[in-house]
């Protein structure tokens, strides 16, 4: 793991916003990714939006990975909430841990240093769904989590 | 979560290894510090690992005790621990992995082992009240007398085909959020160990306690107990009723193994 919210993330109305902090050894891995990405890269960093929760599941959220301040997100990918209600119920053998979404965003990473994006302590996150929520609906976000895993 | 699979790998062989080395020392002689009254008792080849597979007769003072009590506390809590290792580590491969991918590198051995700590403090508080019935099912029955294991191994096969054994089979698959920072990632550590000990006390009972009150072939009764505990923990969560568990996924997953997958019969065509 590379960084993690500290709390949980309630998206409301036109969307939420948050920033990941990275742990010195995530900004180590991020700072020794290639100039450039191919399919071949050894090391793939994943953004992982944990535990999702809530009642709504005809929503569709896109999240967007951006350098905190620049203003300039990158879409990282969407994620459809069906099954969200069930998911969210502690019931049965069901745990009620929600659902939870896995985006690779190794090549979104790779371009923004091309950017010359400059040394990075944390990643801000956004989190925006398609349609605007009412503020009644929350959706809540466990913990949004950053991750790189060595492919064999 | 991230399924690694190197890493998962890593952690399953080191967990294996360290159940099979704990099975070695069980199936090896008596080391004098857990017998310090060996020289008094009759030797065994076997551990004394709860204070059972010496012959022992618990019967009336002034009648022919043919062997000494039950080793001293720290003997039989070291047994115990031993015993938890062997026949408790190989299930706790999915819980650990989930610990450790939740957990930043540096606090890795540290969530884990406060993991262990919670699971392992229910299992010995556990063990104390199941070392107490054993004592006390040796000391009101004949020597030798299987009646207690018949006994209990009537309320395991019972206890086993329960939905409330279910329930507790259904709750140590469940892998709680973690937090990742501060004293918050080191609490749900180790309450997680807590409620998985709790769990997994639940679902086993009955058939530790079976295994520990056979007056005889102990070991082969911990191995076999080990084996349903371990195979049952394969089956997914369903719903908790009365019905048969414990081999159906190892035995799909053998026959699949061996037989290879089967082949599906073809579409039926419609004759022209």
């Amino acid at each position: 793991m590379l960084g993690a919210t500290t709390a949980a993330l309630e998206v409301r109305g036109a969307g939420a916003h948050t920033t990941v902090p990275l742990t010195a050894g995530g900004q180590r891995t991020l700072a020794d990714l290639p100039e450039t990405f191919g399919e071949t890269l050894p090391v793939r960093v994943y953004l992982l939006l944990e535990h999702v929760r809530g009642t709504r599941d005809a929503t569709v959220l896109n999240a967007y990975v951006d350098q905190p301040g620049a203003g300039s997100p990158q879409r990282a990918g969407s994620m459809g909430l069906y099954g969200l209600r069930l998911a969210s119920i502690p019931y049965g053998t069901n745990p009620g841990a929600g659902l939870t979404f896995t985006f690779d965003i190794t090549q979104l990473l790779v371009e923004l240093r091309a950017a010359q994006w400059p040394d990075l302590a944390a990643l801000a996150i956004s989190i925006v769904p398609d349609q605007p929520l009412p503020d009644s609906a929350a959706l809540v976000v466990g913990r949004v989590g950053l991750f790189s895993l060595v492919l064999s | 979560m991230l399924y690694d699979a190197r890493e998962y790998a890593r952690l399953r062989n080191s967990v294996l290894a360290l159940s099979l080395l704990a099975w070695l020392l069980l199936l090896g002689p008596v080391p004098g510090w857990l017998a310090p009254d060996a020289a008094s008792a009759p030797a065994v080849p076997s551990v004394s690992y709860c204070g059972a597979p010496l012959p022992m007769h618990l019967g009336p003072a002034g009648a022919n005790a043919t062997a000494a009590l039950p080793g001293p506390v720290t003997a039989l809590a070291s047994g115990w621990v031993l015993m938890l290792l062997a026949m408790m580590s190989p299930m706790l491969v999915p819980p650990i992995y989930h610990i450790r991918i939740s957990s930043f590198t540096r606090r890795r051995a540290r969530a884990t082992a406060l993991f262990v700590a919670g699971y392992g403090g229910v299992w010995l508080a556990a063990g104390v009240v199941l070392l107490a019935l054993e004592l006390a099912a040796q000391r009101l029955m004949p020597h030798s007398s299987y009646l207690p294991a018949v006994f209990m191994g009537l309320v395991a096969v019972g206890w086993q085909a329960s939905p409330f054994k279910q329930r507790c089979l259904n709750q140590c698959h469940r892998h709680p959020p973690l937090a990742a920072f501060g004293a918050a990632a080191d609490w749900d550590a180790l309450r997680m160990g807590l409620t998985h000990g709790r769990w997994c006390t639940g679902s086993c009972w009955a058939a530790m306690l079976f295994a520990m009150l056979l007056p005889h072939a102990h070991l082969v009764g911990m191995a076999a107990v080990s084996a349903l505990m371990f195979c049952e923990r394969l089956d997914p969560p369903r719903k908790a009723t009365w019905q048969w568990r414990g081999f159906g996924t190892a035995f799909r997953y053998l026959s699949l193994r061996l037989r290879g997958p089967r082949r599906s019969p073809g579409p039926l065509l419609a004759r022209t």
